[in-house]
């Protein structure tokens, strides 16, 4: 298994991933490209791009932001609203695992930016329905999350006559380096289906076996073809025309808007997901599981390329987050309806065989259980490629909670939507 | 007159559809199969699947792969990478080719040329032939050397073509990934020195690139790999703004036909006064 010289993905990375004759991975050489841009120019380019999808006559938004309280939201909406100066309308789509914390963020999110917002809240019903077929088919928990955070903002699109979709940072690129910031990718129903839904469109879920009918996916339909050119829906992301910094942009956050963080189980940044029980937590569990690596691995990596975290201070990250287990297993259980045993019967069948085997005891088993054990001979060529660190400790903050007495183990629905 | 055409060459590296720049950089898109999937209902005239490494690696194709992808795929599918023998060219015909395209094995051996078009006709065999620009003009390019040959791409393309290639494939190699355009005099050298369909690959940003070849050359088809990744149905669009120009096929049910584009050849936003009458059927207030 190839591991980067520089970053810490190996090539299984499931976005897919290319290694140079350096040992360094297309995630890493794209990424350079943040210290080579000029960002202004690319700004201003931004800027004349929405400019033209400013309303006119006043009698509908400017364009549609989906938020989900957390991850990045509050650095997109105070990009579009008070520097781009536009009228959004944001739109959440309801992922059901909602922490206490995560109901204030978003709340605070429309009440300090004063904007109109969606929610889209399917029946828990529907939802367990089919993450039950989403947990057999493909192994994921999120499945649905995902399909409505990404379908929901265009079906909003569509209706509303809204064509410009703004989205924060477009994770093949800051993952994996699927495009160049010049590419200036947009959102496509290709990349959708393909990395964020794991291959399965809705359509592709209705099975007798699951009990999912026709009727269940009609929330994460995609809209038709005719109905996105007719519209002539876009959907652009900032990451192209900004210098994206996940950590300076949410620390900024925090000063201006009061934005809340928490700790998380499975990673040591306490800025993203932290509006969900099962981000990284269950279903982070579930892609170590499947993936060999966890979204701890993501946050590493990000933190090597932007200069703040050392290689070997990286690993040593991994390695103790990477095996903690979910904290958040039995609640979701109770929700979903299953055993421990069946949950894990189902998801052994999800296991890469590249990653796992079964031992003589019929225990699974990691083949590589030490990703890095090669470190050492590898010295001269990670010495080579090796990025000088331009801040000496990576350290996330915690914010003060602002309801310590409340015992916050519950998925909340749909929540007040204020808090004191 | 024939409808020029539009192809998306997808080009795969290691079993994962990439992005090249300059022969050299690569940048990971994904599955062959879903790239395939989507070419096919933008409404892409044909498609072109190129493995890059199979013959450098000294690889079979990757059949199973092919197999895979060829279903999702309704439009003519020349595969190329790692053909050496006819057995195999027998193979990605039952995996789902139409045509093959054959470059290292019609540069070591051209008599295969002539071999693979008597059994399944000059029109299977695409010549794929890449061409460096040196100081001493226009060379063949050889990709598993890294290095120009001394043959001129237009003797080769004639030789070629005498062979019973149906048509010939002309890549860039100094334009590729790097969108500046495709490289006018090369083509129109090339399509003036044979009687076969030429197809045109290397530098093309938008569909403006493709508009420009058309219109200067007498190019058959205009080839692109990149940019039909970066957009939603990047096809249609592209293929709505060549049709201003040129007689293509535009079938699609979303075809762009009345939307506007910038400079970029992005969309623009419609008329405000059009998106809200699309919002709401206007009654107009009785006044009696």
């Amino acid at each position: 298994m190839k591991i980067c010289s520089r970053c810490l993905y190996s090539e299984l990375h499931p976005l897919k991933i290319t290694i140079d004759e350096d040992g360094v991975c297309s995630g890493c050489r794209i990424h350079e490209e943040k210290d080579l841009l000029d960002w202004n120019a690319r700004f201003q380019k931004l800027k004349q791009i929405t400019e033209n999808y400013r309303n006119q006559s006043g009698n509908n938004y400017d364009c549609i932001v989906p938020v989900s309280g957390a991850r990045d939201s509050y650095f997109i909406v105070h990009t579009v609203k008070n520097v781009l100066g536009l009228n959004p309308l944001l739109v959440t789509y309801n992922k059901h695992y909602n922490t206490d914390l995560g109901i204030r963020n978003l709340a605070n999110l429309r009440i300090k930016f004063n904007l109109d917002i969606m929610t889209l809240t399917v029946s828990p019903e529907t939802v367990k329905k089919i993450t039950r077929g989403t947990f057999r088919k493909m192994g994921s928990i999120y499945w649905h999350c995902i399909a409505g955070q990404t379908v929901y903002p265009v079906q909003v699109a569509v209706k509303f006559k809204i064509p410009l979709i703004i989205w924060g940072a477009h994770q093949g690129i800051d993952q994996v380096g699927m495009f160049s910031h010049l590419n200036e990718v947009e959102m496509t129903r290709k990349y959708r289906k393909e990395h964020d839904l794991m291959g399965f469109e809705a359509e592709d879920l209705i099975d007798e076996f699951d009990g999912i009918e026709e009727s269940d996916i009609l929330q994460f339909r995609y809209p038709h073809d005719k109905e996105i050119e007719r519209i002539g829906v876009r959907g652009i992301y900032l990451n192209n025309y900004i210098r994206w910094d996940s950590k300076a942009q949410h620390e900024k956050m925090i000063e201006l808007y009061d934005y809340e963080t928490s700790e998380q189980t499975r990673t040591f940044d306490t800025y993203n997901d932290v509006d969900c029980f099962n981000y990284s937590d269950v279903h982070d569990y579930i892609k170590f599981i499947k993936h060999g690596y966890g979204k701890v691995t993501d946050h590493v990596c990000r933190e090597i390329r932007l200069r703040r975290l050392s290689r070997e201070d990286g690993i040593k990250l991994i390695k103790e987050y990477s095996i903690k287990g979910p904290k958040n297993l039995n609640q979701f259980l109770k929700w979903f309806g299953m055993t421990e045993n069946g949950f894990k019967f189902i998801l052994d069948q999800h296991r890469n065989p590249k990653i796992w085997f079964r031992n003589q005891n019929w225990e699974w088993e990691l083949k590589n259980p030490d990703p890095f054990q090669n470190e050492n001979s590898r010295k001269s060529e990670i010495d080579q490629v090796r990025l000088d660190l331009v801040e000496n400790e990576c350290k996330f903050r915690y914010t003060q909670n602002k309801r310590p007495d409340f015992l916050d183990d519950n998925y909340i629905l749909i929540g007040k939507g204020y808090y004191k | 007159m024939l409808k020029k055409r539009i192809i998306a060459v997808v080009i795969v590296k290691d079993d994962i559809v990439i992005q090249s720049i300059g022969f050299r950089k690569y940048l990971p898109i994904g599955k062959p199969e879903i790239t395939l999937e989507f070419l096919t209902s933008w409404g892409i005239d044909e498609i072109v699947y190129l493995d890059i490494s199979a013959t450098k690696d000294q690889k079979l194709p990757n059949y199973e792969m092919i197999r895979r992808a060829a279903k999702k795929c309704y439009v003519p599918l020349t595969v190329g990478g790692g053909i050496r023998q006819m057995d195999q060219v027998h193979e990605l015909m039952s995996a789902g080719a139409d045509k093959v395209s054959l470059n290292q094995i019609a540069w070591n051996e051209i008599s295969f040329v002539k071999e693979v078009a008597l059994a399944y006709g000059n029109q299977c065999v695409v010549a794929s032939v890449d061409v460096l620009k040196t100081s001493n003009g226009y060379k063949v390019y050889d990709y598993t050397k890294k290095q120009a040959t001394g043959m001129d791409p237009t003797d080769y393309a004639k030789k070629l073509a005498d062979y019973g290639a149906g048509e010939i494939f002309i890549n860039s190699v100094d334009r590729d990934g790097t969108y500046l355009g495709y490289d006018l005099d090369l083509i129109q050298s090339v399509t003036n020195s044979v009687h076969i369909p030429v197809i045109c690959c290397g530098g093309a940003r938008n569909a403006a690139d493709m508009v420009q070849v058309f219109s200067k050359t007498n190019v058959s088809a205009a080839a692109a790999a990149n940019f039909f990744h970066f957009t939603e149905h990047s096809v249609n669009v592209s293929k709505s703004i060549v049709y201003k120009n040129e007689n293509i096929r535009l079938e699609t049910h979303a075809n762009y036909s009345e939307n506007t584009f910038d400079s970029d050849m992005r969309l623009t936003k419609k008329d405000d006064k059009i998106l809200e009458e699309m919002l709401f059927l206007r009654i107009e207030k009785e006044t009696i």
